[in-house]
């Protein structure tokens, strides 16, 4: 019963919050933050509860649902989803928090808020065909909401083009489920099920996982798939631009591990190195376009590309380490890039601008919100001892150690530590360019960071120095099930 | 599951039970009419949206029971016509409802109207069950002649007028075309109706001159559901004709004109005989056209007409699978179309009223004023748009489905694009009524009777999405009986 609880406790919510008086601002907002509260709470309590060592499906629920096309209500939990479905919750409440500074259209910006929380969450939990699509579509609908009414300047552009881009991946991901559905005997939608059977030849693999590879390549994103990424991510507001970098682009990721890994091994193989050769251009392309911004978000928007990127490389790896970096390193990057699009917020709602070049010695005038910020900055260019150097290496050794064909894997591999030089660079130049120096008089009026904000950041800044220390605490999820899904792949 | 034997007259009646009730209350409103004093008159709507609905009780069994010819063959009462009798007098009702506070129409010759309205609902009612060449033809052209005059109702309104005469145009033409056609069918087979040209079929085979015959009908039929490139009419009729007629004209018609399709194609046309690609491409042109000139609408009425094109598409790619998955998931798809656009012709109407205008760019800040109408709005758009949780998208994966089961990839990937496309002009509308600069100032309030339509479609929205196990059954169930008795 746990997942269903924690997937539907946010709908709830949200239907509450349609009932509650549009006047009532304050009642809605803290209601909000409790709704949030709550489920992040049962998802601590499915982590402490979680039995790291089994590969097994946990906190299982499986019923009927509509027999006649053999659909079922499954929901599940190992290795490869418990740590997104402890993200997400977090990362959810912290931005109801940070969104408590949302003054137009409030009850409507919380009520597609909870409702989105409810996609993300069935993504994860969900191991049906059927189910597992419409959660995945339904976080389309207020994400285009969120970006469309609450978003920046070009907010309508960004939205539209965010519905339709992830709309075209989605659809034609459809088809590749349909075909799943259609050449497994008897039809199926249950995504364990197919993993088992392996009924499939090795072309009509190839095939599908092509198709499934868009609908998730768009969502990740995948070079040349990313284009919505920048504009999304700069017209969202602040705590809408965190669930996307934090959550929304994981659940691409996640699809692949899920689904095509589980489902489609043969073509996981055969496409093992094309989609090295993705990452590589993921790493060194995002952190290129990331250091050419003049925009502070959109740096940190590409800065997802490339993060995501060594996510990817560890995927492509079909290593233990590497793919439970990649595992990681979704946590990771949702932590470090959560806080960082928090902070970019912060100084927006101060400044009311976010160009890189218009600051200058911040650090003198803020120095709670520059020390976080650095933290924050070290953690996502990989120092050693926070949270993004442990994941990121661990995709990087996983990699280099492939043995499906190693000498590939080491040149590219090499290549992509580049990536992790101009990421360091960009970051370094822009902690220059903004907090030293002298400081620029426009900005000796700034009060620094407040209490609001403290509490949506603090606990990521946290976890970033517990991860980076204890990277077990989140890494040790994943290892039982990574180890059952390479067996079930046929590489060691 | 059949009787094997023709019926004779009084089972015959029997059976046709639900349209003789119709048959009664077109006389009843008839009567009424002359004696009611006018202004109480829209008494007429309720009256008859009461008795379509009794009607639609007496129907229900419809859908269980067993296939059979009546009256020399003439028409059959099966599962599958009792299905799209359902769908089409639910539309009926919807309609009537409608009308009631549709402002254009307020004491404007309501009763003649309302009798129209039941006698067209009678006509389709038969076009579904026909099963000669004959009744076919008498049908069609009683239903089209009826709604030639439904949608010219607004005698004073230039557009309404131009819609009719555009409509009755292209339908003579058309009609004559389907005579045509079936002259070459009955000229191959030596009999007009379908128990004989099967058994003239299963005896003889298939000649080039039937399938070219069939081919010519299929222009008939393509003009009823308004099929790409038989499509002309429809824009015009459907932004000039009352918005209560125009809803039923895109759903219970269009209905009826699938019934029609789905059961002579099934009945007279063999497998083997290789007008499937014709078909499939008939649908990817439908669905893409209709899409594309979707994109630059502004008026909702022809927005709206244009999506139904597209939908049309949809249906067709069902249908192209032939086998009774195909079947079911156009039997699925219509009833999620049935539901899905008569919530969004009820909004439309909801607005038309406050601010006389079909414009979409006069819905700017509607979600402002009415949150929650909006919302439920937008959940009819992206059903219509195909997307979860909603019947639309029920629809949707079942026809992909069963194009993809039938080997017909390519055209189930030209169904998904389009669903892309789709959902630029639906979000269109979304984007006036959340985003854009507000015009509306004042909140809308729908009367009971819309807020109703609402309502009953918006819970069969959500329903038949997440609990679908039941219409499932059903439509296997009708599709099963109807391609085991119609079938070759």
């Amino acid at each position: 019963m746990i997942l269903t609880i924690i997937t539907f406790l946010p709908l709830l919510g949200a239907l509450i919050i349609l009932c509650l008086p549009k006047e009532k601002e304050g009642l809605i907002r803290w209601f909000s933050a409790a709704v949030t509260f709550a489920t992040m709470v049962l998802g601590f309590w499915v982590f402490f509860s979680f039995e790291r060592g089994s590969a097994e499906l946990q906190f299982v629920e499986k019923c009927s649902w509509i027999p006649a096309f053999n659909i079922k209500y499954f929901l599940g939990l190992d290795g490869l989803s418990v740590a997104m479905l402890v993200l997400t919750p977090l990362l959810s409440f912290l931005a109801t928090v940070y969104s408590f500074n949302i003054k137009l259209r409030v009850k409507e910006y919380f009520f597609f808020f909870l409702l989105l929380e409810t996609g993300m969450l069935g993504v994860f939990v969900a191991l049906d065909f059927f189910l597992f699509y419409i959660f995945w579509e339904i976080t389309l609908v207020p994400m285009y909401f969120l970006i469309g009414i609450w978003g920046g300047a070009r907010k309508e552009y960004a939205a539209i083009k965010f519905f339709l881009y992830t709309l075209l991946g989605s659809v034609i991901m459809l088809l590749g489920i349909l075909a799943l559905y259609l050449y497994s005997s008897p039809h199926t939608f249950d995504i364990i099920e197919l993993s088992k059977a392996q009924p499939f030849t090795r072309t009509f693999q190839y095939i599908v996982y092509a198709a499934l590879f868009i609908g998730f390549a768009i969502k990740v994103p995948v070079w040349p798939f990313h284009t919505w990424l920048p504009d999304a991510h700069v017209e969202a507001p602040t705590a809408v631009s965190v669930i996307l970098a934090g959550v929304l682009l994981k659940m691409g990721t996640y699809g692949m591990l899920r689904i095509s890994y589980t489902i489609l091994p043969e073509a996981t193989k055969y496409f093992a190195i094309p989609l090295l050769i993705l990452a590589l251009i993921n790493i060194v392309y995002g952190a290129f376009v990331a250091m050419a911004q003049k925009d502070l978000k959109k740096m940190i928007a590409y800065s997802s590309v490339n993060h995501m990127g060594y996510c990817l490389l560890g995927m492509a790896a079909l290593t233990p380490i590497g793919l439970n970096g990649a595992i990681f390193q979704m946590v990771t990057h949702g932590v470090v890039t959560g806080a960082l699009f928090f902070l970019v917020g912060v100084i927006y709602d101060r400044a009311h601008t976010r160009e890189i070049e218009g600051f200058g010695g911040l650090m003198t005038k803020l120095p709670g919100y520059s020390g976080i910020m650095l933290v924050a900055c070290l953690a996502s260019l990989g120092l050693p001892g926070l949270a993004g150097f442990a994941s990121e290496f661990m995709c990087f050794l996983g990699a280099f150690t492939s043995t499906v064909a190693p000498g590939v894997y080491k040149i590219i591999t090499g290549l992509a530590v580049a990536g992790i030089v101009i990421t360091a660079a960009y970051f370094l130049i822009m902690i220059q360019k903004v907090f030293l120096g002298p400081l620029n008089e426009k900005w000796k009026e700034l009060p620094d960071i407040n209490a609001r904000e403290l509490v949506a950041i603090v606990p990521l800044t946290v976890l970033m120095v517990l991860l980076g220390v204890l990277p077990y605490i989140a890494a040790g999820l994943s290892t039982a099930s990574v180890t059952a899904l390479l067996t079930a792949l046929g590489v060691k | 599951m059949f009787r094997t034997l023709p019926l004779n007259i009084s089972q015959g009646l029997a059976a046709l039970t639900p349209e003789l009730l119709v048959l009664g209350l077109a006389f009843l409103i008839i009567a009424a009419d002359l004696l009611m004093p006018p202004r109480r008159k829209k008494r007429l709507l309720d009256l008859a949206a009461f008795g379509l609905l009794v009607c639609f009780i007496f129907t229900l069994p419809g859908i269980f029971q067993p296939a059979g010819y009546i009256f020399n063959n003439m028409l059959v009462v099966d599962p599958f016509s009792g299905f799209f009798k359902l769908i089409i007098l639910a539309s009926a009702v919807f309609m009537l409802l409608m009308s009631r506070d549709y402002k254009p129409l307020e004491n404007n010759k309501t009763g003649e109207y309302t009798a129209l309205v039941v006698l067209v609902t009678l006509g389709m009612m038969l076009m579904a069950g026909a099963s000669d060449l004959l009744m076919l033809f008498l049908s069609i052209e009683f239903v089209s002649l009826i709604f030639f005059v439904l949608v010219g109702f607004l005698r004073h309104d230039v557009k309404s007028s131009e819609g009719a005469v555009k409509y009755f145009l292209l339908g003579a033409f058309s009609s004559a075309v389907f005579v045509y056609g079936a002259s070459f069918l009955v000229g191959a087979a030596g009999a007009s109706n379908f128990a004989s040209i099967q058994r003239h079929l299963n005896e003889y085979g298939v000649s080039p001159l039937f399938i070219v015959g069939l081919l010519i009908m299929l222009v008939g039929f393509g003009f009823k559901i308004a099929l790409v490139p038989f499509h002309m009419w429809a824009p015009d009729a459907y932004e000039g004709a009352p918005t209560p007629v125009t809803a039923f004209l895109s759903v219970a018609s269009k209905a009826a004109g699938v019934a029609v399709l789905v059961r002579t194609f099934i009945s007279l046309l063999p497998e083997n005989a290789n007008v499937n690609l014709i078909l499939a491409i008939l649908a990817a042109l439908t669905m893409t056209v209709g899409n594309l000139v979707a994109l630059t609408q502004n008026n909702v009425k022809r927005l709206l007409a244009y999506s139904g094109i597209a939908h049309v598409g949809y249906i067709m790619t069902g249908f192209i699978a032939y086998g009774v998955f195909g079947i079911q998931s156009v039997l699925i798809y219509t009833l999620a179309y049935l539901f899905t656009n008569m919530g969004a012709f009820a909004f439309a109407i909801a607005i038309y009223n406050k601010t006389g205008s079909d414009d979409i760019r006069d819905y700017a800040g509607l979600s402002l004023v009415n949150p929650l109408l909006s919302f439920v709005f937008f959940i009819f758009l992206i059903s219509l748009a195909g997307i979860p949780p909603t019947a639309g998208f029920l629809g949707k994966l079942l026809v992909l489905g069963a194009a993809l089961d039938s080997g017909y990839a390519w055209l189930a990937v030209i169904g998904v694009l389009n669903s892309v496309v789709a959902l630029y002009f639906y979000a269109r509308i979304a984007y006036y009524m959340y985003f854009a600069e507000p015009r509306l100032r004042e909140e809308l309030k729908p009367s009971g009777a819309l807020k109703l339509i609402m309502a009953v479609s918006l819970f069969f929205v959500l329903f038949i999405c997440l609990f679908p196990e039941k219409i499932i059954n059903i439509t296997g169930q009708v599709a099963g009986i109807l391609r085991a008795f119609n079938g070759l």
